[in-house]
């Protein structure tokens, strides 16, 4: 816990970006080693009533990585069964667990948030996505995803709701300024992180990893609009 | 001898086949255009153009959507044969003349199953798609709706990238003779094998299935190109936007992309020397309207070309009949009084070298004054029969005012309502012209015409053509609108 909380401590302020004047795909994803960056073209996406859909099933979400969190759970929507762990981690060839991804029974009782998955979302193929609950006062410790040299933005975290003191902090970037009525994040997972639940309700996100394919130029088209609302947001001091 | 600039036109087209076995639609992408205004606009010129095709009924409009299968379907429910994709923001300035060299190349090759910009990515440098499967440029496609079908209708795919799920295409061959990059092969075709690509471009899908199907996909020809300019709207799109009007003088157009910087100067400079144009000679054609009234008391007319004497041939006059000459621009209404005053009827050629320096002609004619004159001497009945019109001509009353009709319709109409007898308007193309479609969008235009059209007294018989390029005739007894964006 000395330890969370230092992290907290140490990293718990929001630390903005210098925007360059023109929109680069390529720098923004890969070069411009940004931490995260703010989905604001999904905002007004109905994150509420997804989280309605979450909530609803609150008592069968899974425990996950007990080894370095607490009250920290997961109920997957897209993968293998409701309980999908990281692909990687089943023992068969890559190609072999990608065909067996499909819907689980979670997505059929969700379905503003499948909606959203499958008509809104812009990726070609989905991999694993879920939902994951962090419980009052449950917390996750600092850790990283990826290795250092493989910066780069790639999965989203979406927060379906962010109560007040809940927070999730980057070493040496910063808050990540999540919102409760729903936002959506590009993350670079190389990044140490860690969230802390200090409110007195369930904080639940939705974690996408997806495979852009065709949709590529749908997904340009949300990072380059996201992009100059959160650069004209910055430059009013709303950001 | 052609007329690329005006849009109402066929005089000086060749005899173009007009089977309308031609579906044509525009391509969506306003997704990726960052300005809105650029996106609305480029897809109102796209129309602007595309119009002209439809006018001269060489194809048929079959939509604006985002997805080229879906324009295609609607091409086949319309029972057209081939379809022309125009990516909004394709100026198809040649259009006729595209159509024409297509149906050419489709008769030579029946079973081809599409032309388009082939791009080879592995020597074009773009910053996402080198390297990538080759593809086809989605700005024009000319597509063998038969062999599409018989492909079983495949989606236009986009860019893909991919890192789990690459696709596997057939290898491919290119010419080893470019069209007008390194990047743009005059042919594509299949090679052995195949391979897995993490990127692909537009229509990599199409290529890899012809490949398949043993199908050799042919890229424009040169003489193709030549007919359209691609502006690139979701290139630097909000600079296109700050000089779409402030063509000439804004250092922002230095910084547009090549062939958007090389349109607006175009237009800048066409813009400028409009300001004096003369026009001796017509683009529309002289009289294939035919007779639409009795003997004329009262002929309101632009001020341009022979096309009045021939409205007044048509229909008969009168050593009575006043002719009113009108027009925005003090040059042509100073040409058409030194005309009258000065010229006897024959050699015109000579008339204008003479007067070369003098006025701004179209560039059209300008150099081939001779050719122009003999044709028009043909439509006319020869010199003799020309003379003798003219001699007749000459010696009516004749007025001329300095009027925009666009923006100051009432004043024609003023002058129009103050005369009695029979009275005939002829507005050539003033209200379908590039540059005024370039400078005002077509629901502005709409309002401007609209007054217009409420101007128009009953018994005033009609020349020329509408904000759509239709026949003011068929205008002012139908309500014709344009095509929307939106």
């Amino acid at each position: 816990m000395k330890h969370l909380m230092s992290f907290h401590k140490e990293n718990g302020k929001i630390i903005n970006k210098q925007y360059p004047d023109l929109f680069d795909v390529q720098w923004l994803l890969e070069e411009s080693q940004w931490p995260y960056f703010h989905l604001s073209a999904l905002d007004k996406q109905p994150f509420n009533g997804m989280y309605v859909e979450a909530e609803n099933l609150i008592d069968k979400f899974h425990s996950h990585r007990d080894d370095y969190g607490h009250g920290w759970k997961s109920l997957t929507l897209h993968g293998l069964n409701e309980d999908t762990q990281s692909l990687n981690s089943y023992g068969l060839e890559r190609d072999e667990v990608l065909k067996q991804l499909d819907w689980t029974w979670v997505a059929d009782n969700c379905p503003e948030t499948k909606k959203f998955l499958t008509d809104v979302w812009p990726a070609e193929y989905l991999n694993r996505v879920r939902f994951m609950l962090l419980e009052p006062g449950g917390y996750i410790m600092p850790h990283q995803d990826r290795k250092d040299e493989e910066k780069r933005l790639s999965v989203c975290n979406i927060s379906l709701n962010n109560p007040e003191g809940c927070v999730f902090v980057m070493k040496d970037q910063g808050i990540v300024p999540f919102k409760d009525q729903g936002s959506a994040f590009l993350m670079d997972i190389s990044n140490v992180h860690s969230v802390w639940n200090q409110s007195d309700k369930p904080r639940i996100h939705m974690i996408i990893h997806s495979e852009i394919g065709r949709r590529a130029r749908d997904f340009f088209y949300i990072l380059r609009k996201s992009y100059y609302t959160n650069k004209d947001r910055l430059h009013e001091g709303l950001e | 001898m052609k007329d690329w600039n005006s849009l109402s036109v066929d005089r000086y087209y060749e005899d173009l086949s007009n089977n309308n076995e031609v579906g044509i639609g525009i391509l969506d992408i306003s997704r990726d255009i960052e300005s809105e205004f650029v996106s609305k606009r480029t897809f109102d010129m796209t129309y602007f153009y595309v119009n002209r095709m439809l006018k001269m009924k060489l194809a048929s409009y079959v939509g604006f959507d985002s997805s080229v299968k879906q324009l295609l379907e609607n091409a086949i429910q319309k029972n057209k044969k081939y379809c022309m994709i125009a990516c909004q923001g394709l100026l198809l300035f040649r259009g006729p003349s595209l159509v024409t060299k297509s149906l050419e190349y489709a008769k030579d090759k029946p079973d081809f199953f599409v032309v388009g910009h082939i791009m080879d990515k592995k020597s074009q440098h773009h910053y996402i798609t080198h390297g990538a499967y080759p593809g086809l440029h989605r700005q024009y496609l000319f597509v063998n709706l038969d062999k599409w079908t018989e492909l079983g209708k495949p989606e236009f795919d986009e860019l893909g990238i991919f890192h789990d799920r690459k696709p596997t295409y057939r290898n491919v061959t290119f010419s080893k003779n470019t069209v007008n990059s390194e990047y743009t092969p005059a042919w594509v075709r299949s090679d052995t094998g195949e391979s897995k690509w993490e990127i692909t471009s537009d229509g990599s899908n199409w290529i890899d299935l012809a490949c398949r199907n043993n199908i050799q996909i042919d890229n424009l020809t040169l003489d193709m190109r030549e007919c359209k300019v691609f502006l690139y709207p979701y290139n630097k799109s909000k600079s296109l936007e700050k000089v779409w009007l402030n063509k000439r003088y804004d250092p922002i157009v230095d910084t547009l992309e090549y062939n958007q910087k090389a349109w607006i100067r175009k237009l800048g400079y066409q813009e400028e020397i409009e300001k004096d144009r003369v026009y001796a000679f017509n683009t529309e054609t002289l009289s294939a309207e035919g007779k639409r009234t009795g003997t004329i008391d009262h002929l309101f007319s632009a001020a341009a070309g022979f096309k009045p004497l021939a409205i007044l041939n048509t229909n008969g006059f009168n050593e009575l009949t006043r002719v009113h000459y009108f027009d925005w621009c003090d040059a042509s209404l100073l040409y058409k009084r030194h005309l009258l005053e000065t010229w006897d009827g024959l050699d015109l050629h000579l008339w204008l070298l003479e007067h070369d320096l003098k006025y701004n002609f179209s560039s059209t004619y300008r150099g081939n004054y001779e050719s122009y004159w003999h044709q028009e001497l043909n439509e006319f009945g020869g010199a003799i029969a020309f003379k003798q019109l003219w001699d007749r001509y000459v010696e009516l009353e004749h007025n001329f005012y300095k009027i925009d009709i666009v923006n100051e319709s009432e004043n024609l109409f003023n002058l129009i309502q103050a005369q009695q007898g029979n009275k005939v308007l002829w507005t050539t193309n003033i209200w379908s012209s590039e540059m005024l479609h370039w400078n005002e969008e077509p629901e502005q235009l709409e309002l401007k015409y609209k007054k217009f059209k409420g101007l128009i007294p009953p018994d005033l018989t009609l020349y020329g053509h509408d904000y759509v390029a239709m026949d003011l005739n068929e205008s002012v007894k139908n309500d014709y609108t344009h095509v929307r964006y939106r």
